[in-house]
């Protein structure tokens, strides 16, 4: 801060300071109740009346004490005051870090104040402008570091919203719409590049000032102009009504543009900065989200080539068809499961009953009633599914939903009878929709399958015993949808294409 | 919707927090944050943030762990915040005139 501006905030906060008040209140009883406190400042070459709200002055309201001349007082001794004529005063210096930058002038005091009373007053004064510019000094420290304190928090909770989700199509709109917020901007793309086709492609755009959904696909190339040179030249493009930054992670893997500020100001430097920033934290999330999903679909395709193995050895006998997948996801879609608790219930869904290839083929294949031994070693083939799968990582929170997928609501179920709430939601979805397709399907123990409808009436019926009521009422909710029925069809059908091969 | 800005900011901690994004419209920050910015309990500051949410002075942006609050880019309601506040500002000059 320059010198000026400082010695002159000083001054005014001195003016305005209630130690310096307490002062004067304290010295009135040395030198007499009506004396009257200057403050001069140099720059205004005048001098201030200090003036308290306490305190009447009837010389300046006779405005007989009133500043006329511009003579230079001599501050080393007790002088004429410049204000009334045969009035006494008394300097007294204001100094800053040991020079003085202005004086305090007292006069118009009834009794002569002696020598240490003038040294206790600049004492004191000094105290008061040592406090002020400590208190200065505080100020300017928090209102520099507050905004940047502020920002730095703003990073902090952006990284961590982004960093909470591995769901790409949940993460780049997050992106989005934390940049137009952080950058109070009003439109906002978010570009992918195809590293094999060298392409870039938009993934999000939000429109804030048309508030329409933006159709994706009516993004040209031609309108992807400034992406494109970001992407080839891996540097941050800065215009009046636009930001756009690369998203490096080695090579460009996309970009973020944000356009149009909110007050319409043109972009800066500092938006650049901040742009940039939180591009850093984008890449990262958006690497570990792709890492995340590619991990999946290597997981997904293990999965499945397991699956595939089982039905080679014993067709839809260790596998359900790919709709009871669909199916069993619907209803934890309709019953809000967490993007993990899906997972778990895909893995599940797919591999629950592997744990059969522990049971000989004539028991699976037997069309007439099994005996109790038979039975016993039926009812095994959960414990055995999570033996065999548990071995996986991946898998492990799918194991409570296979091991329990035969239990029943009311306790009747198996292997260990639990019941109610105690069996995990998955569980209770997977047993739902188990018993659904092996109702509408055929069965070597079974001569005739159910119509759909009669299959319907069965579940109703079984609410609240064999099934949780919570599960079959989001069942009977979605089973209506025509979605759902085609979901429903492609299950019975690839039953019947089994049955059609078996024989 | 100026009678309703205008019943929330007879709140004290509504009208703080509406304060500090009006002076931070940058800010995206979590109640911990904004409660340490303002000084304030952060329960008070949890049912108060949330309260602006449902009335969409606030935009909260919720992650797994964490939300972040930030303030509204709508215009009308940021216009309304703006008319609000300097009646506000007017009434106070004219009592102190008077």
């Amino acid at each position: 801060m320059d010198e000026k501006k400082e010695k002159n905030k000083l001054i005014n906060r001195l003016l305005n300071e209630e130690y310096l008040n307490k002062e004067k209140q304290l010295f009135d009883k040395l030198l007499g109740e009506e004396t009257i406190w200057w403050i001069k400042t140099k720059e205004l070459n005048k001098i201030l009346p200090f003036k308290l709200k306490t305190f009447s002055c009837p010389f300046f309201e006779k405005k007989d004490c009133r500043f006329k001349g511009k003579r230079i007082i001599n501050l080393d001794r007790i002088k004429k005051c410049p204000y009334g004529f045969k009035i006494i005063g008394i300097p007294v210096y204001l100094n800053n870090d040991g020079k003085p930058f202005s004086y305090l002038y007292i006069c118009h005091f009834s009794k002569e104040p002696s020598p240490l009373a003038i040294e206790c007053l600049s004492l004191s004064l000094k105290l008061i402008i040592d406090k002020l510019k400590k208190e200065e000094e505080l100020k300017e420290i928090y209102e520099t570091v507050k905004p940047r304190a502020i920002a730095l928090s703003t990073v902090h909770t952006v990284h961590r919203i982004i960093a909470s989700t591995l769901n790409l199509e949940e993460l780049l709109p997050r992106i989005a719409r934390l940049c137009l917020q952080v950058l109070r901007a009003q439109k906002c793309i978010v570009t992918l590049v195809d590293p094999i086709k060298k392409t870039i492609i938009p993934k999000v755009h939000i429109d804030l000032e048309n508030k329409k959904e933006v159709n994706l696909e009516r993004i040209t190339s031609q309108k992807l102009k400034y992406e494109r040179w970001v992407v080839n030249n891996s540097k941050v493009l800065l215009k009046k009504n636009c930001i756009c930054v690369p998203l490096i992670e080695q090579d460009v893997i996309g970009t973020v543009r944000v356009e149009n500020k909110e007050n319409r100001t043109p972009f800066n430097n500092a938006d650049k900065e901040i742009l940039t920033v939180l591009g850093e934290q984008s890449v990262v999330a958006i690497k570990n989200a792709q890492l995340y999903e590619e991990r999946g679909r290597i997981l997904w395709g293990s999965i499945k080539s397991l699956a595939a193995l089982l039905d080679i050895r014993l067709p839809a006998t260790y596998t359900h068809p790919i709709g009871f997948v669909e199916m069993v996801l619907e209803l934890g879609k309709e019953l809000k499961l967490s993007e993990e608790e899906m997972e778990a219930l895909k893995y599940a869904a797919l591999l629950l009953d592997a744990g059969k290839i522990s049971i000989p083929d004539e028991i699976l294949m037997k069309p007439s009633k099994l005996t109790g031994k038979e039975y016993r070693l039926i009812k095994e083939h959960p414990i055995k599914s999570a033996e065999i799968l548990g071995t996986i990582e991946a898998m492990k929170p799918a194991i409570p939903l296979i091991m329990h997928h035969h239990e029943r609501y009311d306790g009747k179920g198996y292997p260990m009878g639990l019941k109610k709430e105690e069996i995990p939601l998955g569980a209770r979805i997977i047993s739902l929709v188990d018993a659904f397709e092996a109702m509408i399907c055929k069965r070597p123990y079974r001569g005739r399958s159910l119509s759909i409808e009669e299959a319907i009436e069965e579940i109703k019926k079984s609410s609240g015993t064999q099934f949780d009521p919570l599960v079959v009422k989001a069942f009977l909710k979605i089973i209506k949808e025509k979605r759902i029925r085609d979901i429903v069809c492609r299950m019975k059908n690839r039953e019947f294409l089994d049955v059609e091969k078996n024989l | 919707m100026l009678k309703k800005i205008s019943k929330i900011l007879r709140s004290p901690i509504k009208k703080k927090i509406i304060l500090f994004f009006r002076e931070n419209p940058h800010s995206v920050d979590s109640v911990r944050g904004i409660s340490t910015w303002l000084n304030l309990k952060p329960e008070m500051v949890r049912k108060a943030l949330e309260e602006l949410v449902k009335e969409g002075i606030l935009i909260a942006h919720r992650g797994r762990t964490t939300t972040g609050y930030a303030y509204t880019q709508d215009k009308n309601i940021l216009n309304c915040i703006e008319e609000c506040l300097s009646i506000k500002d007017e009434k106070r000059s004219s009592d102190r005139s008077i």
